[in-house]
């Protein structure tokens, strides 16, 4: 008896739906974030990260690095006048783990780790009235579930 | 699978009155997902004018302006699909739009909200607009419809259990217990602030325990993707699940994950409906209270209600009930087939049926 069409179409999307679902999940682990592959509570991670700016030295001969407590800081635009800046001018979202304090690595110390590098390129991106920084600089202690931190260094030039 | 079997799955028809109930609860579940969503549009902005990680490309991501209707046309969609009104393209649509913003920043993402999308989008697969409808016509008695998607399900329920404990059992982390020892450090004050007494956070810190909880977390994923496919263990795997979920509730935040997973529990009822009788002695304020109180808490149409007919079981007490299997029991034996089928009563499950196996 031939099938009809209507089931051989419920077929092609049982069988496409579970294929893309087994290949999501079994390709998790190349998500740093490992979405889509429902790896709950996969770490008791943390991360502690602090913002550094590299602006020109006193002397004049090559940069110097300086703290910016908090992910704040001043500087000069072109025209001279003074502006705040902020990390989380645009760094707003709860799943990006805060500055200068010790805090749980949401989806994962990797996904922490990989969300701070992409925020940090994006801060460089966007502060075009800052005209004295020249890169900014995420120094991050790695802790994967409790152990003695790791340090990592992430480094992003201003594209003024 | 031979073709023959391929394709009778694909055939199957069942009733369709728990879809009905489960289309009202996900409906509801996709409004809370969205409101929050807008919520998060009112107090931190739009989220493509600051830090996002697209999983496409930028050029696919809504604007502003799109990104808000996306949310009106989400919140709408939820209550179309709660009443019931075109629920099912409803249904499919809101799933879609949810992706597409996960896919649009993947900050956002969380596995709760992505799998009760995916539910969303599976339920849409089945007739669940055929009962439970608050407007428009009345389902008729008989009303059944093909249950290919509620197969579907429960194969996506499975592998969301499969996928997390498989994914603990290959990290050593997990299986020593380190993760769940930084966990409860990390977080027992979650517990403590939920009323958590604090001697049992501290008592479940010690290493040796966390090791034990971490293997029976693992131990318990696995055995609920598995035995949700048979029979005989269907029942305890959803007892113990919602249990085990119960317990993350309420020791951590996970936003809906929990209501999520309970909700997709119900893919795993038998669809059928009214296959038991429950029935009260209509002469006491007590049977007709309970009558009264079984309409109300049976959401998944399991019992044929009414109150006494008379009889040579019933004479003697207050409630008789007749299982699937077409036995009458009485007393605690009576309660604990009311408590297997009705998802407010059926944490009691478990109790009532140890104990009843005591007594003849």
């Amino acid at each position: 008896m031939p099938i009809r069409p209507e089931i051989v179409l419920r077929g092609a999307v049982a069988l496409t739906y579970a294929a893309l679902q087994i290949a999501l999940v079994l390709t998790a682990s190349l998500r740093a974030d490992g979405a889509f592959g429902f790896r709950m509570f996969n770490e008791s991670s943390s991360v502690e990260a602090h913002l550094f700016r590299e602006v020109d030295s006193p002397s004049g001969q090559g940069t110097v690095r300086e703290a910016a407590p908090d992910g704040k800081w001043r500087a000069h635009d072109a025209s001279g006048a003074w502006h705040r800046f902020s990390w989380y001018d645009r760094v707003k979202s709860g799943a990006i783990a805060g500055l200068d304090a010790k805090v749980h690595a949401s989806y994962g110390a990797a996904a922490q780790v990989d969300r701070l590098h992409a925020a940090l390129d994006d801060l460089a991106a966007h502060v075009p009235d800052d005209t004295e920084t020249r890169a900014f600089v995420l120094e991050i202690a790695v802790m994967k579930n409790g152990r003695r931190p790791v340090p990592v260094t992430f480094r992003a030039e201003v594209k003024h | 699978m031979t073709l023959g079997r391929w394709t009778s799955w694909l055939e199957k028809q069942g009733r369709t009155e728990v879809l009905g109930a489960m289309r009202i609860a996900i409906g509801c579940l996709l409004f809370a997902q969205a409101f929050d969503a807008f919520r998060e549009l009112g107090q931190i902005g739009y989220f493509g004018d600051m830090f996002h990680m697209p999983f496409i490309s930028e050029r696919y991501v809504p604007s502003h302006v799109l990104y808000t209707y996306l949310l009106d046309a989400r919140l709408l969609l939820a209550v179309l699909v709660a009443i019931g009104i075109q629920a099912r393209p409803a249904l499919a649509v809101s799933s879609l739009l949810g992706i597409w913003t996960l896919a649009s920043d993947r900050l956002q993402y969380h596995h709760n909200r992505y799998a009760l999308l995916l539910y969303a989008f599976l339920l849409a697969l089945t007739p669940c607009d055929e009962s439970w409808r608050l407007v428009g016509k009345r389902a008729s008695a008989d009303e059944t419809g093909a249950m290919w998607g509620v197969y579907l399900a429960r194969a996506q329920v499975s592998l969301v259990y499969l996928a997390s404990g498989g994914s603990k059992l290959f990290d050593p982390d997990w299986r020593s217990g380190l993760m769940m020892h930084g966990r409860f450090l990390e977080y027992g004050y979650q517990a403590v602030d939920k009323g958590v007494p604090q001697p049992i956070v501290d008592f479940f810190s010690q290493p040796f325990m966390t090791s034990l909880v971490a293997k029976g977390a693992i131990g318990s994923e696995l055995f609920i993707a598995c035995a949700l496919w048979s029979k005989r263990l269907r029942r305890v795997a959803l007892w113990w699940g919602m249990l085990f979920h119960l317990t993350i509730e309420s020791t951590s935040s996970v936003e809906l994950f929990t209501w999520v997973t309970l909700v997709a529990y119900a893919f795993f009822v038998t669809m059928d409906a009214r296959a038991r009788t429950f029935e009260a002695d209509g002469s006491t304020r007590l049977g007709k209270f309970l009558v009264r109180a079984m309409r109300g808490l049976d959401w998944l149409s399991r019992f044929e209600t009414r109150t006494w007919k008379g009889d040579d079981v019933g004479s003697k007490h207050v409630v008789v009930v007749t299982g699937r299997d077409g036995k009458r029991v009485t007393g605690i034996h009576a309660w604990a087939v009311v408590a297997e089928a009705t998802p407010l009563l059926f944490p009691m499950w478990a109790p009532l049926a140890l104990i009843a196996s005591f007594r003849s």
